[in-house]
């Protein structure tokens, strides 16, 4: 079974099992999402330039499908500040498990104020399964922290999306 | 999570209407989205500790499907600023209101501004449990800390809402 759509439909080809299994197919693949809101309950503080998991920031993801049929989308919003030296690059990342996806990379050009920020990561070659989704952050340079706190809220949303076709 | 969307089919798999009717509910769904944008039009200064709601930011979402079938995303991208107070922390949330009069209130994210600086905050949530129907989507906020915490919006900030309805 593909996740790819018909292009072009053939005038007078009468809709098939074959066809409507193809529209449930990619339909049950986008209806797959998962929100995940931590609202001044998670924790982490990132001071190493390896990544740190956060603390209460993961969730539980069920991919349908294996990793030539789709991918998984992840969307992360996070607020932290930075307490010490404001030289580092922060690097926020979602962990599938085994692998660190990146989403965003931030200069923080002040202390001690907190500022959200966030991006996409695109999980490729993913088998269908389970995974536990983290957030971890890591530093450019081990001279500073990043922190995120009771202060801070933390949101990532996953998504089933078929391969890309380009 | 789930779908109402069958899983698995036979080689001698016939789509019937029921089956084409579960199609279309669960495309309705993915396509109701409705979106609020406000640049500089909101204003606020409040010292306030309850919770209220923000006048403005209120947008009509009428949910398809039931509560057992679907939820409400709701994606959330605003800014505003501390006018005074220590170690304020502002929560903004969601109230989706009825008609009728009944309400649920839903948090979205909390965030321990600085005093005078305009900053974003950044968050998605589900809202659950609502039935099919109109619902009016209104934007609060609450305050904690002491001194007389003070949350503000002027012309230099902006609120954007996404509502999408998600199928269970």
């Amino acid at each position: 079974m593909t996740a790819t759509l018909p292009q072009a439909i053939p005038a007078g080809l009468p809709p098939g099992a074959f066809s409507v299994s193809q529209l449930i197919d990619v339909l049950r693949d986008v209806s797959n999402q998962n929100l995940f809101s931590a609202i001044g309950t998670a924790s982490l503080t990132a001071s190493a330039t390896s990544y740190t998991s956060a603390t209460g920031a993961a969730q539980s993801f069920t991919k349908n499908r294996g990793s030539t049929l789709t991918d998984v989308l992840g969307i992360i919003l996070v607020a932290g500040f930075r307490s010490t030296s404001t030289v580092p690059l922060t690097t926020i990342a979602i962990n599938d498990g085994t692998t660190d996806w990146p989403a965003a990379v931030i200069a923080y050009n002040t202390l001690l104020e907190h500022l959200s920020f966030g991006g996409v990561a695109r999980m490729t070659g993913l088998a269908a399964g389970s995974y536990t989704m983290t957030l971890r952050a890591k530093e450019s340079a081990a001279t500073g922290s990043w922190t995120l706190n009771s202060g801070d809220t933390v949101s990532m949303m996953l998504m089933e999306v078929p391969v890309s076709q380009i | 999570m789930t779908t109402n969307l069958p899983t698995s089919w036979s080689s001698s798999f016939q789509p019937n209407w029921y089956d084409m009717y579960r199609i279309l509910e669960a495309t309705r769904a993915l396509s109701n989205v409705v979106t609020y944008n406000a640049q500089g039009t909101i204003s606020l200064s409040t010292g306030t500790g309850t919770q209220n709601t923000l006048a403005g930011p209120s947008v009509p979402f009428v949910k398809r499907r039931g509560k057992t079938d679907s939820d409400v995303m709701v994606l959330l991208m605003m800014t505003s600023f501390i006018g005074a107070g220590t170690s304020p922390v502002v929560t903004w949330g969601i109230g989706a209101g009825t008609a009728a009069g009944t309400n649920k209130d839903t948090d979205v994210c909390s965030w321990a501004g600085t005093t005078g600086h305009h900053d974003p905050q950044l968050a998605v949530q589900r809202i659950t449990g609502l039935d099919a129907g109109l619902y009016n989507m209104n934007l609060y906020y609450r305050m904690s800390g002491t001194a007389s915490p003070n949350i503000n919006l002027n012309n230099g900030d902006s609120v954007t809402m996404i509502f999408q309805e998600l199928p269970l």
